[in-house]
């Protein structure tokens, strides 16, 4: 079975401030300061990949995996990590200097490329990344190669060459579902969500291991809609602080802010 | 211009729960624009409850399998053969994956998780949240030929719906291959409780019996209780129980939180709570400036205490 696993790296907006949300020109908004990290629902989907594979083993059956991104140079840290947990095939698209924010379309037509060119029986991909907020990359990637499509995926485990057990969360009802390859799955909140760490022999051994690259192909024409603005919301209340500490500041909290409420309730 | 508003209903009882949504929707479309629904369901819905919860033409699909691609067959049909100039999601578990393949389908231009839209005279202007819900853009989209998901509704008032449809017709779906073989229902959605009080813990927690007491107080009293997705994610909570951007979002009167941060994808699930109490021992904490009123220090000095109060 042929695995690709596709991820991208965010900065963690959780470290940016109110004050730092500047819109500049090409209504950019500079997060070069901050750490960057992989996509919480692309993290699960590389470690379902590697976990499919140990199961893989375990029925005598072999998952060639591949971990593809795009981005910068600075993303091939990330890949090199992969590369040490034994991802066959790690993969870079250059995306230069083109934004590719709020441009769905064209990051799914860049990964149907690679597929074309590199058959897939799965493709694991998170359902959503934090700048853009698309929600879109894996139904694109799945309407043009015209394979299955799984939603809101949770777990994933492998049956047999050709037959996943995938369980989905369909607005809070649980279903298992017995799917045929090829497909195309788009991880939601995962029962795993931390991808393992590399050994130190293991990053010794693969780290000069190669790291392809594989060309974007830029279209004119999109689909998706054309952002106009992008303007901080400010989300502040009243913000008072008790000054009070422990058994104090919970009386206070009670007496002063909280009974008359409590009361109405 | 008409208008295709799609409904996906996991039960019958959900039907209320979208009234609020299609009503806002319906309020930004001139009368000159026709607004017809389509609600996907199994369940099994009467005539009687369509009529009265919508108006104009309402289709009523009922596909036979758990596979968005019968969903996407049935309305991408409907759209092309009575002419409808755009196509609007209600927010659904699925709804921002069907959209998209929906416009990928019909090569129609797309948005994902809008909260709202305003006619210009040459566009669709559509807000979205994105960057963690910490900025709102505004994203164009042509008058025609698109397709939208509507982003998370907020709030829940239910309203009883006095109207009545004009037609309710019945879609049969077309039985097609389905890469799915099997496909059954392991655990239904638990029924929260509506309560006016939340509880909400965040990763400040120092351990997992710490997130478990809270939540065995929250249910005693009778409260609602969420928790952040990294407490979910380190495995010291339920993933029914993230509340926020990818989980649930409330609107108590009072919503007490104990150890969150306060990141914006939180903050979504709790920002309609008309009253915000925080516990941090992080004065610097982004929830400090979104709560109404905060008490800084250790929750472990604090908890046990409130608890004897509310």
């Amino acid at each position: 079975m042929k695995l690709l696993v596709c991820f991208k790296i965010v900065a963690d907006l959780d470290q940016l401030t109110p004050k730092d949300y500047v819109v500049e020109e090409k209504i950019n908004i500079d997060t070069s300061f901050v750490k960057t990290t992989i996509n919480c629902f692309d993290e699960s989907g590389l470690e379902f990949g590697l976990r499919l594979s140990d199961e893989a083993e375990g029925l005598n059956l072999h998952i060639e995996k591949s971990a593809l991104t795009i981005g910068n140079s600075q993303t091939e840290l990330y890949l090199k990590s992969l590369n040490a947990l034994c991802y066959d095939h790690t993969i870079r698209i250059d995306s230069g200097d083109y934004d590719i924010r709020f441009k769905p379309d064209a990051v799914g037509k860049a990964i149907v490329d690679y597929a074309e060119k590199n058959q897939q029986d799965l493709i694991i991909m998170g359902r959503q990344s934090s700048e853009g907020n698309n929600f879109s990359t894996p139904q694109v990637v799945a309407e043009q190669l015209g394979t299955g499509f799984i939603p809101n995926v949770v777990d994933i485990h492998m049956m047999d060459e050709h037959r996943l057990k995938i369980t989905t969360d369909n607005n809070g009802n649980i279903y298992e579902q017995t799917v045929k390859t090829p497909v195309v799955v788009s991880v939601g909140n995962a029962v795993i969500s931390k991808l393992r760490v590399p050994t130190l022999r293991d990053r010794m051994k693969y780290g000069s291991k190669e790291i392809e690259q594989f060309p974007l192909r830029l279209e004119d024409k999109s689909l998706a809609g054309k952002v106009r603005s992008l303007e901080y919301v400010d989300k502040s209340r009243s913000g008072q602080v008790i000054e009070q500490k422990g058994s104090e500041a919970v009386h206070v909290l009670y007496e002063d802010y909280l009974k008359r409420r409590l009361d109405n309730i | 211009m008409k208008v295709l508003l799609v409904i996906q209903l996991q039960e019958a009882s959900g039907l209320a729960e979208k009234i609020n949504q299609y009503d806002e929707i319906l309020s930004w479309f001139p009368s000159g624009y026709g607004v017809d629904c389509f609600v996907c369901s199994q369940a099994d819905i009467s005539k009687k409850e369509l009529e009265e919860a919508f108006e104009n033409t309402v289709y009523y699909f009922r596909p036979g399998v758990l596979d968005i691609r019968e969903n996407l067959q049935g309305i991408a049909h409907r759209a092309i053969e009575d002419g409808y100039g755009g196509i609007i999601c209600i927010e659904d578990g699925c709804s921002n994956e069907l959209a998209v393949l929906l416009a990928q389908q019909l090569k129609w231009s797309y948005l994902t998780n809008v909260e709202e839209i305003q006619l210009e005279e040459q566009h669709l202007l559509c807000s979205k949240l994105v960057y963690n819900n910490n900025v709102k853009a505004k994203v164009v989209l042509p008058l025609e030929k698109f397709v939208i998901s509507m982003a998370k509704q907020k709030g829940n008032q239910n309203r009883v719906p006095l109207r009545r449809a004009l037609k309710v017709k019945v879609e049969k779906p077309e039985i097609t291959a389905s890469h799915i073989e099997s496909s059954c229902l392991v655990c239904e959605k638990s029924r929260k409780n509506h309560s006016h009080v939340l509880i909400a813990v965040g990763r400040g927690m120092k351990s997992k019996a710490d997130v478990c007491k809270i939540r065995e107080y929250a249910l005693k009293k009778g409260y609602m209780f969420g928790v952040t997705r990294p407490v979910a994610m380190n495995g010291w909570a339920g993933i029914d129980e993230i509340i926020g951007v990818s989980g649930s979002t409330y609107g108590p009167k009072i919503c007490v939180t104990v150890g969150v941060s306060g990141s914006a994808a939180f903050y979504a699930g709790i920002e309609q709570s008309e009253y915000i109490v925080s516990i941090n021992a992080d004065k610097h904490a982004p929830i400090i400036a979104m709560s109404d009123v905060s008490v800084i220090d250790d929750y472990e000095n604090i908890v046990e205490d409130l608890w004897k109060y509310i």
